[in-house]
């Protein structure tokens, strides 16, 4: 026979597989407990007064707040927890572009570390690329009277002008890229654990 | 002068934001203060929160932030079997944990005392 589809346990469950299916992207063994954490806690808080009643799980249902805003803390969290042990950009990325869908400050932080990535990685392979294609890479000066610099590099013939860098684009462009690369995740794990945290912390833990 | 609604609406608005602010600020260290005399799981830390300060919170939030306390390390935690019902995750200070609440209480208590004094002839005048 069918459980009634009001029966408290059931109600229980519902709640849980919603928050379950919210915190989707942790890792399985943190979902789980979290998952027994919060139902020891539902169950508990259901029967504090002596009975299970239909009344008394919504009221604990409630009091306990919507699925989607715990798991929004949960992953918030996580993620800025995440990308702080393993500096991976790819995780600095992740982490910047959940808080550009939530405020301005987000998606300024998001084009910043993007912009920064995206120098770091062009003066490295500057610097890789020098030691195949020699004549193709480099830094060069025009002989034009404004004095315009270029940084060429590429399948492009080189252009008229003098080369000013030599091998020394080799150490530059490492310094430069490995140097941007670091400091572009350092200010965005910073920005993130000093902005991100608080404001999300803020928007959901208090009523 | 009398305020017009959307004015008033304004200001309690601006006054409900900066109790949450205010709520919000105190909600760590009311939740490591919780944990001072000994271990708790999060219902037991909800309890305190409710019967020794104003702090009303949704309860699941509690345990997203004591995942973050302990991901900064203040906190520790391990499951323990109950006698009869469910495993309970029960939270500890951790030493650094019991440092950081130590610099926070007392930080708070040198700030209240010269807000009040500052409070004190609007209390007097207030009434």
């Amino acid at each position: 026979m069918m459980p009634p589809a009001n029966n408290p346990q059931n109600r229980i469950d519902e709640y849980l597989l919603e928050l379950q299916s919210a915190l989707g992207g942790l890792p399985e063994e943190q979902i789980i407990d979290i998952l027994q954490e919060i139902r020891t806690h539902l169950c508990d808080s259901v029967t504090s007064n002596g009975q299970i009643t239909d009344a008394s799980v919504t009221a604990a249902l409630q009091r306990m707040g919507k699925p989607t805003q715990i798991a929004a803390m949960y992953l918030t969290s996580s993620i800025i927890q995440r990308a702080t042990t393993t500096r991976s950009p790819w995780l600095v990325l992740h982490g910047t572009f959940r808080w550009a869908a939530l405020s301005a400050a987000g998606i300024v932080a998001l084009i910043s570390s993007l912009i920064g990535y995206t120098l770091a990685a062009i003066f490295t392979y500057c610097a890789l690329a020098k030691a195949f294609r020699p004549e193709r890479v480099g830094l060069w000066r025009y002989s034009d009277p404004d004095l315009t610099y270029s940084l060429h590099l590429g399948l492009v013939a080189p252009p008229l002008g003098t080369e000013v860098l030599g091998w020394y684009i080799v150490p530059i462009g490492l310094v430069l890229g490995i140097g941007l690369f670091l400091l572009t995740t350092q200010l965005a794990l910073w920005t993130m654990r000093k902005f991100f945290r608080t404001r999300t912390d803020l928007a959901l833990s208090v009523v | 002068m009398a305020l017009t609604a959307t004015q008033q609406k304004i200001a309690v608005d601006g006054n409900d934001k900066w109790e949450i602010q205010l709520r919000k600020g105190s909600l760590e260290l009311a939740v490591l203060a919780a944990l001072w005399t000994g271990r708790l799981y999060g219902l037991e830390i909800l309890r305190r929160l409710a019967d020794g300060s104003d702090l009303i919170v949704p309860e699941g939030t509690v345990y997203p932030l004591l995942a973050r306390l302990k991901d900064d390390g203040l906190v520790d935690s391990e499951w323990v079997e109950a006698e009869a019902g469910h495993p309970r995750k029960y939270y500890t200070l951790t030493r650094t944990g019991r440092r950081r609440v130590t610099h926070m209480a007392s930080y708070w208590s040198e700030f209240s005392a010269k807000l009040d004094h500052l409070l004190a002839p609007i209390e007097k005048e207030g009434r």
